[in-house]
C-alpha cells in the first residue's frame, strides 16, 4: 500500500478545501434541525393547509425521530451517492490519478485513501449531526431518546457507507459521474423495493433501510444480519474496486 | 552501453487499429532520448507503457533493469519512485498551490523533511513559480506545464518521461525547459517524446523516429543526418530570370530533384564534385550572375519529412 499516507492526507486536505465539505454535513446538519422542527409544527401545519378544524395527536419525540430517519433515508442518502459518484472517474479524467500513481502510488493505497477519507466525513459527518438533532430535539420536545436516536442513526451510517463504497465501485468502473450517480441511485431504488421483501429486508443489506426506523421507534427488529451483511458486501466492493483500479488502464 | 528503456516487438492493438506495432528501440542511460512521431504515431501509447499504465498486447518492457509487464504492483510503485513523468496534459488538483503540489509529489516519491523543503523551493525557482499566491486552478497552460515539469524532477529521478514538454510554452518558457534538460545530460536519462524538430534537433543525443506505430529509424542526430541527408542538397541564387538555368539543370544526369525559389532553384545532385564544377560554368554560359551556390545543411526536419513521407 506505498503512498497510502500522503494520499489519504491530500484526500482529508480535499475535504476541507472542496466542496465536498459543505455538502454532506451540511445537508446533514440541515436535516438535524429541520426533523424536530418540522415534526413539532407538522399538526398545525396540516390543520392550516386543509383548512378544517382537525384534532391531531401532539407530536412526540419518536415524530422527531421518525422524522430525521426519513430524511437520512431519502434526502441524505442521495447526497451521499452523489457526493462520491465522481471520487475515481473524476480523477482520472483530470489526470491527476495518473500524476499520483505515476509517483508510485499503488492502486490499493489509492483506493484504500479514498474509501478511509469518505469513511471519515460520513462518520464525522453523521456524529456532529446527530448531537445537533439530540440537542435541538431536547429544546423542541423538552426531552430525547439519545440511546434510541444513535442506535438509529448507526444503523444508518452503515447504509451511508455501504452506498460509498457502491459509489466508488461504480465511479472506477465507469468513466462518467453523472453514469454512476444514475446507476447508484437505481442500486438504492432496488435495495428499497427488496426491502419490502421480507426474507431480503431480515437477511441481507436491505434490511438496513428500515432498520433506522425501527431502532428509532423502538420497535423489535432484526438487524444484526442486515448489519453483518451490509459490511460484508462493502468489504467485498471495496475489494472489487481496487481489483478493477488495478485493470483499468490510464 | 547499458539501457535505461528497452522494449522488444512492443505491440499494443485495439478492437479498431493498432496503436504501436512490433516496436524494438533502446534508450542508452544518461542519455537525452528524442522520440519523434506525428500527431497519432503512437508516441504517448508508448510512453504509458513504458511506465506501466497501458499492458501491451505482446512484447517486453524493460525500464531501469524491470520488466515492467512482469512487475507487481509493489514492485511498480517503487520503479515509479524512480521516475520523473510528465504526461502531455499534466493534471493538477486546482485547490493546491504550486507548493502544495511539489510537496505532495515529494511525499509520494517519499521525499520529506528539509530535503523535501529545499526540493520545493529550488524547483519552484526553476518553474518561475517562487511567490506565485494563486491556486494551480488559475494557472495558464504555460504554468502548468513549468509546474509539471517541477514535480517530475522532485524525486530526483533516475528518468524522467516528458511527453511533449515544450507544447504549450512560449519561446522564454521553452529555451528554459531545452535548458533544463540539456543539463540534465550525463545525470538521469531523459525520455523526450515531442513533434517539435527543432527541441530535438537542439539537446537530444540520440533520436528515434515513429510513424504509425512503427520505428522508422533511429540514431544520433548526426547519424541520421548523414544517413539520410548528407550534403547534396544546394541552394542557387542568381541575378536574373532562371527559367532557362531551370531548364538546362534539368537535362544535367548529374541533378536529382529541382525545385524553385523566389531567387533561384535548390537541386539535389548525385555527383557532388562534378556539380561544384558545373554549375559554375552552366552559370556563365547561360550569361547570367552567380549569387550563390552553396550547400544546404540537412535539417532533423528535413530528415523526418523525407523518412515520414517515404513511409506514408
Amino acid at each position: 500500500m506505498t503512498g497510502y499516507r500522503a494520499f489519504l492526507v491530500k484526500e482529508l486536505r480535499e475535504v476541507v478545501a472542496t466542496w465536498r465539505l459543505y455538502v454532506l454535513p451540511v445537508t446533514l446538519l440541515v436535516c438535524a434541525v429541520a426533523s424536530p422542527l418540522l415534526a413539532k409544527a407538522t399538526p398545525y401545519l396540516v390543520s392550516t393547509v386543509a383548512n378544517l378544524p382537525l384534532t391531531l395527536p401532539d407530536p412526540t419525540v419518536a415524530d422527531a425521530y421518525a422524522q430525521w430517519t426519513k430524511n437520512l433515508g431519502q434526502v441524505a442518502l442521495l447526497v451521499v451517492i452523489v457526493s462520491f459518484s465522481s471520487a475515481v472517474n473524476g480523477e482520472r479524467s483530470s489526470g491527476t490519478a495518473a500524476m499520483a500513481l505515476s509517483k508510485g502510488l499503488t492502486p490499493a493505497a489509492f483506493i484504500a485513501a479514498k474509501v478511509t477519507a469518505a469513511v471519515g466525513l460520513v462518520v464525522v459527518g453523521t456524529a456532529l449531526a446527530t448531537v445537533v438533532m439530540a440537542l435541538t430535539t431536547q429544546a423542541v420536545f423538552g426531552d430525547a431518546s439519545w440511546v434510541r436516536l444513535f442506535a438509529a442513526t448507526g444503523a444508518w451510517v452503515v447504509l451511508a457507507l455501504w452506498s460509498v463504497t457502491v459509489a466508488i465501485l461504480l465511479s472506477t468502473a465507469l468513466e462518467s459521474a453523472s453514469a454512476t450517480a444514475g446507476l447508484g441511485i437505481a442500486a438504492w431504488v432496488v435495495l428499497s423495493i427488496l426491502s419490502a421483501w421480507g426474507p431480503a429486508a431480515r437477511w441481507s443489506p436491505a434490511g438496513l433501510l428500515g432498520a433506522p426506523t425501527a431502532l428509532a421507534a423502538g420497535t423489535e427488529t432484526s438487524w444484526a444480519w442486515p448489519l453483518a451483511t451490509g459490511i460484508v458486501t462493502a468489504a467485498l466492493f471495496v475489494v472489487a474496486t481496487v481489483l478493477v483500479m488495478r485493470r483499468r488502464e490510464l | 552501453m547499458t539501457s535505461s528503456v528497452a522494449v522488444a516487438d512492443l505491440t499494443k492493438s485495439y478492437p479498431a487499429h493498432t496503436a504501436v506495432d512490433r516496436l524494438t528501440m533502446a534508450v542508452p542511460d544518461g542519455s537525452v532520448f528524442g522520440f519523434l512521431g506525428p500527431n497519432g504515431a503512437g508516441k504517448t501509447t508508448t510512453v504509458r507503457m513504458v511506465l506501466g499504465f497501458a499492458r501491451p498486447t505482446s512484447g517486453k518492457v524493460t525500464v531501469l533493469g524491470h520488466d515492467v509487464s512482469a512487475s507487481t504492483d509493489d514492485d511498480l510503485a517503487r520503479l515509479r519512485r524512480r521516475i520523473g513523468f510528465l504526461p502531455d496534459v499534466p493534471g493538477f488538483y486546482p485547490w493546491m498551490s504550486a507548493s502544495d503540489v511539489l510537496r505532495f509529489a515529494g511525499s509520494l516519491v517519499g521525499v520529506r523533511g528539509p530535503t523535501l523543503a529545499r526540493r520545493t523551493e529550488s524547483l519552484l525557482d526553476l518553474a518561475g513559480l517562487t511567490g506565485v499566491r494563486q491556486k494551480v486552478g488559475g494557472y495558464s497552460r504555460g504554468m502548468k506545464q513549468r509546474l509539471g515539469i517541477a514535480q517530475a524532477l522532485v524525486g530526483a529521478p533516475d528518468l524522467l518521461v516528458l511527453d511533449e514538454p515544450t507544447s504549450a510554452l512560449d519561446p522564454i518558457g521553452r529555451k528554459g525547459v531545452l535548458d533544463m534538460v540539456a543539463a540534465l545530460r550525463g545525470r538521469t536519462t531523459v525520455f523526450f517524446s515531442t513533434h517539435i524538430l527543432s527541441d530535438v534537433e537542439r539537446v537530444c543525443d540520440e533520436v528515434a523516429i515513429l510513424d504509425d506505430g512503427h520505428l522508422v529509424t533511429q540514431g544520433s542526430v548526426d547519424e541520421l543526418k548523414a544517413r539520410y541527408g548528407g550534403s547534396s542538397r544546394y541552394a542557387l541564387e542568381v541575378t536574373d530570370d532562371c527559367a532557362n538555368l531551370r531548364m538546362t539543370l534539368a537535362s544535367e544526369p548529374w541533378v536529382g530533384r529541382l525545385a524553385e525559389t523566389p531567387s533561384g532553384v535548390e537541386l539535389t545532385v548525385n555527383d557532388v564534385d562534378l556539380a561544384r564544377h558545373r554549375v559554375p560554368e552552366i552559370v556563365a554560359a547561360l550569361g547570367i550572375g552567380l549569387v550563390r551556390f552553396e550547400p544546404i545543411e540537412t535539417s532533423l526536419e528535413d530528415v523526418f519529412v523525407s523518412l515520414v513521407q517515404r513511409d506514408a
